[in-house]
């Protein structure tokens, strides 16, 4: 889940309700789509992700923000994904 | 502000526990120096992961502990794997209270641990979007690696010459971690991937031992070496906060400062330190220090001027690939260094002439960076 201050579009991890920077309110961001645009496939397992190896995937919305998800599924760069149905 | 006295221990998979690592740097830096421990006012511990691999914190107490009956001001610094470029940084401003400032640096990372090394090391980055989404650190490093190698055309050849130069280095460094293995590029290229791109020798070693330095405000003997600037930086913790992972903007931000600072310029550092936890690190240091443009560090590599021969020499111990990287002492091993070199006491590696000399430490994924100029007084 991403946030996102309405006044100054600076954006967080963490749902922060006030942006410390212009005091504006601060709100989730939904419904976005992503493509992946890097990745690195993990082939070393370890105590909280045993099954190697797996994918993990560097995403870009349209807006810019950036996401990290893990996959055992093969995708390219430029592939579009939806992160949430890719969690694993 | 003057460095008078640096210490190590040799860095290895060592029998030493953590308490018997910090001992042997203490005693080995004031050893080295012409103070005794009464001259001390004040002590910083840099160390990462003495609680989840050790359990063992409340470090400066543990210090207090060697030393009976002298109970001054001890604290304990932690920002990851630049814990000892913090602890320097933070100790230079107490210098204004305290003539003699000692900072010790330890880990203990091969055996005995609670939790595992993968897991532990992780803790560096964010939990929730990167470590939970399998980011362990290889693989954020790697990733840095695709994004780089994508970006600037390289292909994996010059990390294996990276590689290949530090395990040059290391090799006239007995108190390195692969001194005297015989490593090849044709070993380095067929190593096993970890994350790819990046193989096994593309990444640092767990690494055991200690490194420790004594600041005094004043110069007071002749091996002292001058600080002309230390400056420390921050960025986010997560990588999806990046908009460019081909540089590391805590660097860039820190050595600007310590360059205005020293009055100095790339150009007129004769030696550099800096962090390769992993090979591609190294590329990204060299250009956010200013060696070269964005993109271009692959000809430093193939042109020489990084090797110990060359016009800037680099990691001449070995750096964190093959010095090692026992992550609560590495930045301070990276000062042990410059000290050694400028006072001319490298023995088989000294490098000719040398003044100045550059660390850079940096913790996490570029999250914190400290950048630290000597010269010779």
């Amino acid at each position: 889940m991403e946030y996102c201050c309405i006044k100054c579009n600076k954006w967080w991890n963490y749902p922060v309700k006030k942006c410390i920077l212009c005091d504006g309110d601060v709100v989730e961001v939904l419904e976005m789509k992503y493509k992946i645009i890097g990745y690195t496939e993990v082939f070393i397992p370890s105590e909280n992700h045993k099954r190697a190896p797996y994918f993990v995937y560097l995403l870009e919305s349209e807006e810019g923000n950036r996401k990290i998800i893990k996959s055992h599924d093969e995708h390219s760069i430029g592939d579009s994904i939806d992160p949430d149905l890719e969690l694993i | 502000m003057f460095i008078s006295g640096i210490g190590r221990t040799k860095f290895g998979a060592l029998s030493e526990s953590l308490p018997e690592l910090l001992y042997e740097t203490m005693y080995n830096t004031l050893k080295d120096s012409y103070l005794n421990i009464s001259d001390i006012g004040a002590i910083f511990v840099s160390n990462f992961l003495g609680g989840p691999l050790n359990g063992q914190l409340h470090l400066n107490s543990l210090v207090s502990s060697f030393l009976p009956d002298i109970n001054i001001p001890i604290i304990r610094i932690e920002t990851a794997c630049a814990s000892s470029g913090s602890a320097i940084n933070q100790a230079i401003h107490s210098l204004q209270k305290y003539e003699n400032i000692m900072i010790l640096g330890a880990e203990k990372m091969t055996s005995d641990n609670i939790m595992g090394p993968i897991e532990s090391l992780a803790m560096a980055s964010d939990r929730y979007t990167d470590q939970m989404n399998g980011l362990i650190f290889p693989a954020s490093y790697a990733l840095i690696a695709q994004q780089y190698m994508q970006k600037y055309g390289i292909n994996h050849e010059v990390l294996e010459l990276v590689s290949l130069i530090n395990h040059q280095h290391a090799n006239l460094n007995p108190l390195a971690h692969f001194y005297n293995k015989q490593i090849t590029l044709v070993k380095i290229s067929n190593s096993p991937m970890v994350a790819s791109p990046l193989n096994l020798f593309d990444c640092s070693p767990l690494s055991d031992g200690g490194a420790g330095v004594i600041l005094s405000r004043n110069n007071e003997d002749d091996r002292d070496v001058k600080i002309l600037s230390s400056q420390l930086a921050s960025d986010s913790i997560s990588i999806t906060h990046r908009k460019d992972l081909t540089s590391f903007k805590a660097t860039k931000i820190a050595a600007e400062k310590a360059y205005k600072e020293s009055k100095t310029v790339p150009l007129e550092i004769d030696i550099f330190e800096v962090h390769d936890c992993f090979t591609i690190s190294e590329l990204i240091a060299l250009e956010d220090l200013g060696l070269c443009h964005p993109g271009e560090a692959s000809a430093l590599i193939y042109n020489g001027q990084i090797s110990r021969d060359g016009k800037q020499p680099v990691n001449t111990d070995g750096g964190l690939k093959a010095n090692g990287h026992p992550i609560g002492a590495t930045g301070l091993a990276q000062i042990f260094e410059l000290v050694t070199q400028i006072r001319g006491e490298a023995g088989e590696r000294q490098i000719n002439e040398v003044t100045k000399g550059l660390a850079q430490n940096i913790g996490g994924i570029g999250g914190t960076a400290s950048i630290t100029i000597l010269g010779k007084v």
